[in-house]
């Protein structure tokens, strides 16, 4: 036991599915700790459990995160979810895989990245509520959903489909894993450069201009946004990565969204 | 009443930091504000130069650090202004000779000898730059509206809210209003558009601005360099005030007026 540090530092309590931890101030290791002993009383009793973990405004990275799951672990429980206040706790937990929320200091949700609820037909999902900035990074084994643009320089992966409410204008990878059904759609398909299993094609907006050129949509992303923009899904056919518009799609392309019941 | 710390960052080097740095902090000065601007890029000071104020030096910020000099030797005196000092860097330094809790703390200790303390921070988003961020209350982004700076604003901005939770505030610099409106540059909600945070203003491209610059006197301390208004308006939005966007001139009559 560590000592000096305030027993209801680390705080449990029964939920009907599981079971939810609360971790006050103090030094990381010491907590992990305290809690470590407190699952031991339990004695197992919460094994398989839901475990939402709520770590207050403590900034944590991912060593550290990943620290808390295996302490988790060792009784046989997951982080089903990880509630902070602080943005680059909630990044770590991202980085993790670790289903995560961004709780503002008033209660409100101000992100939220969790895998939603699954049933036995199809891929889980996992939302992203908030824009990826350049040199942000998202990836999943599950479909994601983005809830914001994706702005040029961020990366975005999935095995399954990833679906854009909002701007891709950076670089998505669907079936990182060779998942050759996968599909990318978004309100405003701009890209970089996409990519589906292996096979990579590259956007309209890498291409360089010639001088005194300007594109359909104006240069690259810039005047994209006043131009007739519309929502597309690109997919792959006999090899080659297609890209429809929606309103095709919809009325040619019925199989493409009834395929695969994997 | 203590002061309020800003730092100007961008990522990207050659958008105008040092410029912009210098010009909002004249800006605040001339507005009745006691200003003092830290160059917080050791070994490769510029802030000095836009200033004028090169010759004057004696003692640098690694000599505070190092405890060769008081916190106030080291502050040079801009003349032009009421209250206006530079806090140098070194430049036979390095950026790793000071660390990011000795910023801190000389930062702190100068809060109580101004209203507003402005860091240039250097390019990039290595140690230099954490260092300039770590005191700041404030971050102000500058950037133009060309391709790779925006991209590295926009890292920028992931970082501050990953790392600090440090509010942005953006400075849009070099904008041609003409470019934009021919449809061949961004526009300025274009910027705003992939950006996405607080607008504190836009400054027009113009060759004056560089050119005082180079001589060591902010566009601000210039009245026939019409283009400072902007960085007036800059400092009033720093203030807190509600100043209107400038109307940017893109062509036609003034152009033909005054043939540019």
């Amino acid at each position: 036991m560590a000592a000096g540090l305030d027993q209801n530092a680390v705080i449990l309590r029964g939920r009907s599915d599981g079971i939810a931890i609360e971790i006050a101030s103090g030094r990381w290791e010491d907590l992990l700790q305290l809690l470590s002993h407190r699952l031991e009383q339990t004695d197992g009793f919460f094994a398989g459990g839901y475990v939402v973990v709520d770590v207050g405004t403590r900034q944590l990275n991912e060593a550290e995160v990943d620290l808390l799951g295996r302490v988790l672990a060792s009784y046989a429980l997951q982080p089903g979810l990880v509630r902070t206040t602080d943005e680059r706790t909630f990044q770590a937990a991202l980085a993790l895989g670790i289903p995560c929320a961004h709780i503002g200091l008033d209660g409100s949700v101000i992100n939220e990245a969790m895998p939603a609820q699954a049933d036995d037909n199809t891929f889980p999902f996992f939302v992203y509520r908030g824009s990826l900035r350049s040199g942000q990074q998202l990836y999943r084994h599950e479909h994601i959903m983005i809830m914001g643009d994706v702005n040029p320089g961020a990366q975005v992966a999935s095995n399954g489909d990833i679906l854009i409410w909002g701007r891709l204008r950076g670089l998505a990878h669907a079936g990182v894993e060779g998942n050759l059904n996968a599909i990318i759609a978004a309100l405003d398909l701009d890209p970089v450069q996409l990519r589906i299993g292996t096979v990579v094609a590259a956007g309209q907006s890498g291409q360089p201009l010639q001088p005194g050129q300007t594109t359909a949509n104006g240069p690259r992303w810039g005047a994209a946004r006043t131009a007739d923009r519309r929502p597309e899904i690109a997919r792959l056919v006999n090899g080659r990565l297609l890209i429809e518009t929606w309103d095709d799609v919809k009325t040619t392309g019925a199989p493409l969204l009834k395929r695969r019941r994997a | 009443m203590t002061a309020t710390i800003i730092t100007v960052t961008s990522g990207k080097g050659g958008v105008g930091k040092t410029t912009t740095t210098a010009n909002i902090a004249a800006a605040l000065a001339l507005a009745n504000q006691r200003v003092i601007t830290v160059d917080g890029d050791i070994g490769l000071r510029n802030l000095d130069l836009v200033l004028g104020l090169e010759n004057r030096i004696v003692y640098d910020l690694i000599d505070v650090v190092e405890g060769r000099c008081s916190l106030t030797q080291a502050l040079v005196r801009d003349q032009r202004a009421p209250a206006l000092w530079l806090l140098p860097a070194a430049q036979t330094r390095d950026k790793t000779d000071i660390t990011t809790d000795q910023m801190i703390r000389v930062c702190t200790a100068l809060r109580q000898y101004a209203d507003y303390i402005l860091i240039d921070s250097p390019a990039g988003i290595e140690h230099g730059f954490q260092n300039s961020i770590a005191p700041a209350d404030r971050v102000l982004i500058v950037t133009t509206s060309d391709v790779s700076a925006l991209r590295d604003a926009d890292k920028v901005i992931y970082l501050l809210e990953r790392d600090w939770r440090k509010p942005p505030g953006l400075v849009i610099n070099r904008y041609n209003a003409r470019l934009a409106q021919k449809g061949e540059m961004r526009t300025i909600d274009d910027v705003l558009d992939i950006l996405a945070i607080d607008l504190l203003g836009v400054v027009p491209e113009d060759p004056n601005i560089v050119l005082a610059s180079d001589r060591g006197t902010p566009a601000v301390y210039d009245p026939k360099i019409q283009t400072a208004q902007a960085y007036y308006n800059i400092a009033q939005r720093v203030l807190g005030n509600n100043v209107p966007l400038m109307r940017f001139s893109t062509g036609s009559f003034l152009t033909n007026l005054f043939g540019r």
